[in-house]
């Protein structure tokens, strides 16, 4: 009763209390949003391939921290086997966008235009490529640059028209770019070599099967599902970005705590004359431990709701207006640090119970 | 045994209506100093406050300790109410020495069997007149229907029923200091020790209150010991003790 009604009487005080816990609690979700959310969005492309087989060079396990090149006949030995219903071309590397001064790395992905497998699957504007000196850029990249469709942008060295602008094709440091399967040998230097093969199985062929079979029948490739693919490419990014962020989400922590330390401290430190009354009158230590921890799980409660209501206006709003940058906040993590912020309550009110444990009771009778 | 809070027959541990401890028969005389001793500071700064005291308090007596400031007046009251240790000497609280008992053991007489009343009243400023007379009573583990009842009996005796609801921000100093009587008064103490009651009223306000504490204590069966510089008071005492320089000088009855 007095733990509630000592926090609803200081209502400023409260309010100021539950801000400095809900801005720790907000910054926990909103760094390990990031962390997941990047990491989720950063394999979109092999994500939509249409759960297909990715066939690539030996000692290539995922995309973005390795050059994979094939023969093109590759095509024609994948074909043969019976479990193989159709392989589709792709030649993907990492570049460099440049466009009015402004660097920005991308991803140059050429597709067969006429199958459309491993080109752009969601337009914003415009449409596919059709012939041979169009692209399809990214959303987000082309309004970062103020592109247009219709512009002309410049790709490694060569100038291409933009005739579509994609969706979810943009993670964080990586934006997607689709042109024609000739234009991206000639542009990448790949002579008569590709990057991938998307494969898709028979009917009647399970995807492991096809595995298998591919890793047996086709002598100098390597086979992955687009699952395994994504998980091994997530995990090249994560070792990346992992240690930063999850330095940042161990920082926010500390902060959390210490927040709701300097809080209860000063809170108690208010209430230390009450506290002392209740002594004087006989409450036993323990019980004032109650009321401690009793204030700051209702502050640590309230500054967990105001804190993750304000990560997934945080997630909606950055989301909508960035678009490459992803927070996403799934139910592990909100109770994980539901369970963090408890956490970070019972140590944040240790000094001060313990400080309130050991008053004076005769501080009743001071004047 | 009656049960103090709740007016139940009770039997020890517990009364089973409102869950009030029940202790054994306080003996008689309720409060016992014998030969107290007690000096703050060491060596040559240390300063004497009490030099070797001896009185008893009976129960439902009323007793007056006065003397100059610095006299041992309110270091007696700390020693009275457990809330100093003495260098030497004997406090008996219901006829329990409780010299041996352990902080732990000490609070719970402290909340059982003596009640307090303080010059700036120390209410709880977040609580109303109610819910602070209820607070001793929910951390003895009274049930909460029970400690307002009984709160509200008490503010309804000492006149304050229509000023249960109020904060102390809403009452005159007497009101607060009434409703700081009924605080002492709830879980029907052996003792009220009382430190300057008075001191922040006006004389017919002081009066009325320690009038009112008075009965309200004898009453309740409890003795009283008043800390004052305040002479009007000598009237509603059973006793008048006057200490100066640690010692009593003398005992007027």
């Amino acid at each position: 009763m007095i733990a509630v009604k000592n926090l609803l009487a200081e209502k400023t005080r409260l309010a100021l209390s539950v801000l400095g816990v809900a801005l720790g609690v907000l910054l926990i979700l909103v760094m390990t949003g990031l962390f997941v959310g990047t990491t989720r969005q950063v394999t979109t492309y092999i994500d939509h391939s249409r759960n297909a087989v990715w066939v690539m060079q030996p000692g290539v396990s995922q995309m973005f921290k390795a050059v994979s090149w094939l023969p093109a006949d590759t095509e024609r030995r994948l074909t043969a086997l019976p479990e193989v219903a159709s392989a589709d071309p792709i030649i993907g590397l990492p570049s460099d966008f440049v466009h009015d001064g402004t660097h920005t790395a991308y991803f140059v992905l050429g597709y067969d235009t006429a199958t459309g497998v491993g080109g752009p699957w969601s337009l914003d504007q415009g449409r596919t490529v059709e012939q041979p000196g169009e692209v399809v850029l990214d959303r987000i990249l082309a309004g970062k640059n103020g592109i247009r469709l219709g512009d002309t942008v410049e790709l490694v060295d060569e100038e291409f028209t933009v005739v579509g602008l994609s969706n979810q094709t943009a993670a964080a440091t990586n934006y997607y770019t689709f042109i024609s399967l000739p234009d991206a040998a000639r542009l990448l230097r790949a002579r008569d070599r590709v990057s991938y093969f998307l494969v898709q199985p028979n009917p009647g062929s399970s995807h492991d099967q096809l595995i298998a079979a591919i890793r047996n029948g086709v002598p100098g490739v390597d086979a992955y599902s687009a699952a395994t693919f994504a998980e091994n490419s997530r995990d090249i990014i994560v070792t990346m970005i992992g240690r930063p962020l999850k330095t940042m989400i161990a920082i926010a922590a500390l902060v959390g705590i210490a927040l709701v330390g300097l809080t209860m401290w000063a809170l108690t430190a208010e209430q230390l004359t009450a506290f002392g009354l209740l002594r004087a009158l006989g409450v036993q230590s323990h019980q004032l431990w109650r009321t401690v921890l009793a204030q700051a799980g209702l502050i640590a409660a309230l500054g967990y709701l105001v804190g993750a209501a304000a990560a997934f206006a945080a997630e909606v709003l950055l989301g909508d207006r960035l678009g490459d940058v992803t927070i996403a906040i799934t139910p592990t993590m909100l109770v994980a640090v539901a369970a963090g912020t408890a956490v970070m309550a019972a140590l944040g009110s240790v000094l001060p119970a313990r400080r309130v444990a050991k008053i004076d009771p005769a501080i009743a009778f001071h004047r | 045994m009656r049960c103090p809070v709740c007016h139940f027959d009770a039997s020890p541990p517990r009364c089973s209506r409102c869950r009030r401890a029940v202790l054994g028969e306080a003996a008689n005389p309720v409060l016992q100093l014998i030969d107290v001793t007690h000096h703050y500071g060491t060596g040559g700064a240390a300063v004497q406050a009490l030099g070797g005291i001896t009185m008893s308090v009976d129960r439902g007596e009323v007793v007056l300790v006065v003397g100059p400031s610095g006299g041992g007046k309110t270091t007696a009251l700390l020693v009275m109410g457990l809330l100093l240790t003495p260098d030497s000497g004997t406090v008996r609280v219901a006829g329990e020495d409780v010299g041996a008992l352990a902080e732990r053991e000490r609070a719970t007489l402290r909340l059982m069997r003596l009640g307090f009343l303080f010059q700036d009243y120390n209410l709880l400023n977040s609580l109303t007149s109610v819910e602070n007379v209820a607070v001793p009573l929910r951390y003895a583990g009274i049930r909460k229907s029970a400690a307002l009842a009984r709160a509200t009996e008490l503010l309804d005796s000492l006149g304050l029923a229509h000023r249960a609801g109020h904060r102390p921000a809403e009452l005159s100093g007497g009101e607060k200091q009434r409703v700081a009587t009924a605080r002492a008064l709830a879980m029907g103490p052996e003792v009220i020790l009382a430190d300057e009651p008075t001191a922040n009223l006006d004389s017919v306000t002081g009066r009325k209150v320690s009038e009112q504490l008075a009965e309200a204590a004898k009453a309740n069966g409890a003795a009283v010991v008043i800390v004052t510089h305040d002479s009007r008071l000598d009237d509603i005492a059973d006793r008048v003790v006057h200490l100066e320089d640690g010692r009593i000088l003398e005992t007027a009855g």
